[in-house]
This record gives C-alpha cells, sequence and structure tokens, in this order.
C-alpha cells in the first residue's frame, strides 16, 4: 500500500478505521502507530480491518530496541518463527507462549498493562460469579412468569432474588 | 434439519427488543475464546488436524445440555448463501469459502449460544442476551463453557490464563459487548468525543457495519479491550456501568434536542417514517438509518402506533442475505433494493 498514513502522514496506512467525530462518519487509513494511539480494537470482528497487522506492528515496535537475532526463535511444537510472528500478529500453538515468551512479555503489556492472569483457572467459579450467574437466571426466570401471567411463581423469584446478596453490592440495575 | 427459508423469516430471539433498557441497548453479548491443547492454532493446523479437532469436539458439543436443542453445521456442507446468512446472525464467522476444512457451528435453536469451531480460536463460545444484561449473556455461555470443561482440557497457563491464537485476547478471552442505539449522541455531535473518552479507559467502540465499513443506524458497539489481568466479572462489570454512563450522555442528548431542535427533530423523524412507508429502493444502510430515526421517533413519543421491535429485527432481516435468500437467489442488487422497501412498507405500519 503506498497510501501514506491519514493522521501522521509519514509512515504507510495499513489499517481501515471508522470513526464517528464532529457527528460525522469518517473512513480513514490509519498507520499501525496511530492506529495503536487511538486504541483500536479490531479483534471482535473479522475481515479487512486487520489486528494482525495491528499487532505485528506493535510487536515491531516493542523489539525495535531489543535483539534482532532473535527472530530465528523457533517454537519447537509448531515451527512458527518470530519472524513470522511479527509478520502476522497470531501464534501458531500454545506452546508459543513459552517459545516467545520474552517478546511476548512486551507486547502483552502494551496490549493489557498486565503481565499476570488474575481470574479464574479450568474448574473454578468465584462465588461472586456464581451468585451473578444464578441472579441473571432468576430474572429470566421471573420475567417468563410475568408473561405467563404465573404471579405465584412470580412472587417466589422475587422473593430469592432479593435473599441473593452479591458481595461487595454495587451493581447498577442499569441507569438513564 | 434447519431450515434456512424458515430462518430468515425472523430475527434471532435477542433481537426481541426486551430485556433492561431496550429503548437504548440492542442486545449483550459474552464472547469466550478457547483452546485444546496438543492442536495448533486453526490459521496454522493441517486441514486434517482441523477436521480431527472438529470430529473430536462436535459429539461433545451434542451432548451439552446447555446447547439443547441445538443446531450443528459443518461449513463446507452449507451453500455459500446460507453461509452468509449465519455470518449476518453472528452463527459463523466467515463466509470466505476458503479454509472452510474443519470449520463449524454449534448453536442452540434459539440463537442465545453458539460454538463456533475453528474460528480464530479453536472454540469460540457467544452468549447473548436481549437488552443491557451481560450476566445473562455471560451466563448462557458459561454454562456451555463450563459443561465443555469436564470433556476437553483447554489450553491453559498458570501465568496467562488461557491461551488464544492472538495475544489481544488471553487471559480470561473474554470480550463483553454492547450493541448501543446512540441517535442523541449522533446527531448532537457529541458521539465523537465520548468514543475517545471510552478509548482512554480501555474500552472499544466501533460502529455497527453493514454492508460496506459505514456506521450504519446510529448503531455502536461497546467492548473491552483488556483480558489479562483482570477477571470475569471486573471485565463485565466495568463495561457494564461505563455503558450505564454512556446511557446517560444518551439521554442527556436527547433532552438537548428535544429543548433545543425540536422542530428540525420532529421534520426528521417524520421524514424517516414517510421515506420508509414509500421508498421503492433501499440499501441495508439507507432501511437502517432511517429505521434508527423513526425508533428515535417512538422513544420520544413523537410517533405511536409504530412496532419498537422493527428496527430491531431489521438489523438481520435487511441485511442482503436475508432478503436474497427471502426473495430468491440470483437478484441484482437494484431487484434487492426493491424487495427490502417491499419487506420495509409490509412492516413499518402506523395502526
Ligand atoms: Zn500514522
Ligand atoms: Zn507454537
Amino acid at each position: 500500500m503506498s497510501r501514506p498514513c491519514d493522521s501522521c502522514g509519514q509512515r504507510p496506512a495499513e489499517i481501515r478505521v471508522t470513526e464517528v467525530s464532529r457527528g460525522r462518519i469518517e473512513e480513514r487509513m490509519l498507520c499501525n502507530a496511530c492506529a495503536a494511539q487511538l486504541g483500536v480494537d479490531a479483534s471482535s470482528t473479522q475481515g479487512d480491518f486487520s489486528v494482525s497487522k495491528l499487532v505485528a506492528g506493535m510487536a515491531e515496535q516493542g523489539l525495535s530496541d531489543g535483539d534482532r537475532r532473535s527472530e530465528e526463535t523457533t517454537c519447537p511444537s509448531c515451527g512458527l518463527t518470530l519472524a513470522e510472528f511479527r509478520e502476522s500478529g497470531k501464534l501458531g500453538c500454545p506452546d508459543c507462549y513459552h517459545a516467545f515468551i520474552r517478546d511476548l512479555s512486551v507486547l502483552i503489556r502494551r496490549l493489557h498493562g498486565a503481565l499476570r492472569h488474575t481470574g479464574r483457572g479450568p474448574g473454578e467459579r468465584s462465588a461472586e460469579q456464581a451468585i451473578r450467574l444464578e441472579l441473571a437466571a432468576l430474572r429470566n426466570q421471573l420475567a417468563e412468569a410475568v408473561a405467563k401471567e404465573a404471579y405465584e411463581e412470580a412472587a417466589r423469584l422475587r422473593d430469592r432474588i432479593r435473599e441473593l446478596k452479591v458481595p461487595s453490592s454495587d451493581h447498577p440495575e442499569g441507569a438513564a | 434439519m434447519i431450515s434456512f427459508d424458515d430462518m430468515v423469516t425472523a430475527p434471532s430471539t435477542w433481537l426481541a427488543g426486551d430485556g433492561p433498557h431496550a429503548d437504548k441497548v440492542i442486545s449483550s453479548r459474552a464472547r469466550i475464546a478457547r483452546n485444546l491443547s496438543g492442536y495448533c492454532f486453526p490459521h496454522r493446523a493441517k486441514p486434517e488436524d482441523r477436521l480431527r479437532l472438529a470430529d473430536t469436539v462436535l459429539p461433545v458439543l451434542q451432548s451439552l445440555p446447555g446447547l439443547r436443542p441445538c443446531h450443528f453445521l459443518r461449513l463446507a456442507d452449507v451453500s455459500a448463501l446460507d453461509l452468509e446468512i449465519l455470518v449476518e446472525r453472528h452463527l459463523a464467522d466467515s463466509a470466505s469459502a476458503a479454509g472452510l476444512v474443519g470449520k463449524a457451528t454449534a448453536f442452540r435453536r434459539d440463537e442465545r449460544v453458539v460454538v463456533l469451531i475453528n474460528a480464530e480460536d479453536h472454540l469460540r463460545i457467544s452468549g447473548f442476551a436481549p437488552g443491557f444484561d451481560l450476566w445473562d449473556a455471560l451466563r448462557v455461555a458459561k454454562e456451555v463453557e463450563s459443561e465443555l470443561e469436564y470433556y476437553v482440557e483447554p489450553s491453559y497457563s498458570e501465568q496467562w490464563g488461557y491461551l488464544t491464537s492472538c495475544p489481544t485476547n488471553v487471559g480470561t478471552g473474554l470480550r463483553a459487548s454492547l450493541l448501543v442505539h446512540l441517535p442523541g449522541l449522533v446527531l448532537t455531535r457529541e458521539v465523537g468525543k465520548v468514543m475517545h473518552g471510552l478509548s482512554q479507559i480501555g474500552l472499544a467502540v466501533r460502529g455497527f457495519r453493514g454492508e460496506g465499513s459505514e456506521v450504519v443506524g446510529n448503531l455502536f458497539q461497546v467492548s473491552n479491550q483488556v483480558t489479562l489481568g483482570k477477571s470475569e466479572e471486573e471485565t463485565v462489570e466495568t463495561v457494564h456501568q461505563v455503558t450505564a454512563q454512556l446511557l446517560q450522555y444518551e439521554h442527556q442528548a436527547r433532552e438537548v434536542l428535544v429543548r433545543d431542535a425540536k422542530a428540525q427533530v420532529e421534520d426528521k423523524i417524520w421524514r424517516a417514517l414517510g421515506l420508509l412507508r414509500t421508498a421503492r429502493l433501499l440499501t441495508t444502510v439507507e432501511a437502517l438509518g432511517l429505521a434508527s430515526a423513526v425508533r428515535l421517533g417512538v422513544d420520544l413519543g413523537v410517533i405511536q402506533g409504530v412496532d419498537t421491535s422493527a428496527f430491531n429485527e431489521m438489523i438481520q432481516l435487511a441485511q442482503p442475505a436475508h432478503v436474497q435468500r427471502r426473495e430468491g437467489e440470483g437478484l441484482t442488487a437494484e431487484e434487492r433494493d426493491a424487495m427490502r422497501a417491499a419487506y420495509v412498507r409490509r412492516r413499518i405500519l402506523i395502526e
């Protein structure tokens, strides 16, 4: 792509970004760096709006001061090289996380501002989550009961919902 | 057996237009990315390995109570048009014919929960709920995920959490997103500022895309960007609370419109209704844009007697593959626009 980035006008544009500004819908072509600054998240959709390019661009940046020789680092399980990861922004297999840990740490810190998982692991479920999920189920059943005009059932469900308290509850039931 | 003819006549149940704050939040979605140890990620796996994974996972999915009653489809067995219909309903990830080997989808018949196999990750479990209810969306997804964990071992590391093919999803693998209708913020030209503010605090806001990549129908998708270092609960709460604030801004914007530009806004709403009821050719983008204005009119009390679920319904039913499937294949774009306009005229009636 020869077109320059619409924001900095210097680096080549690689990512198409749809934005709404000043009440207008604007489509801009941005370089990886400017797109990253916007906090563009492309991972929720597929297609031309390429998260791989974003990640690859960030990997390049994270590494620019680092050791270039590590490009030949290869994942023993899937054979992906660091150079290929930089190109595509995608890892080849779960073991790549171990093989490229040094470089990934730089990238992941940029992406998430953290270096450690704090949520649950397989087979675990937090007490808070269990209660919240049960509440969601009860609210669902309540809506159904009301729709079917099953008022006794609805009253029972309402009591149950009142009994279930979420720990450290500041869950707003909505605004506006 | 699945009937695509029936499918294209009704939207997914989560577009029903009910649920909390349904006047501004169309739907809630929680998507969980999971991979199996011992396999390369789909984009790097050999076709035979993708098939092996699908053959392992499909029978398991068929046994899960959380997915029942369910449809299972291997994407290679589906026609190109039906594949696009699945994509328009978030029941498949890609309409490209290349690389369909081993790709499959399993979804509950009410479409509240879907598992994509060999998409960007081995498994992508999405739960949907109508209105503003991320916890309910998460609930249906988690139900399937925890049942599944009993049979297949996800790749997980102590440090990074659940491992995903793209490092943007590593950790919880959870993307919590809301589809919100923000005509007030668009009309008052505040939406850019608000979007920028949200991106500063780690949320992504993107326009809902139609055929091209333009924002359609004043619909926006709000979601978390960070998946590592925050629990699922924290993620859902953050997206929920920030969106609650966003709805306040939208509410204020609507009040400003009514106060300062009543005549113009009412004019826009009535013109939109007039066009929807009389136009003979409508693109998806135009139809949703006009329907958005009419929906605003109903919410503001300017118009009565229009079924508010029409707007939600059009989000899927006015899409190209849906129109094509209803009206017959091989239509030109103009014929499709004519069919779409006819469908909209039937749908938007005044009592
Ligand atoms: Zn730039
Ligand atoms: Zn690997």
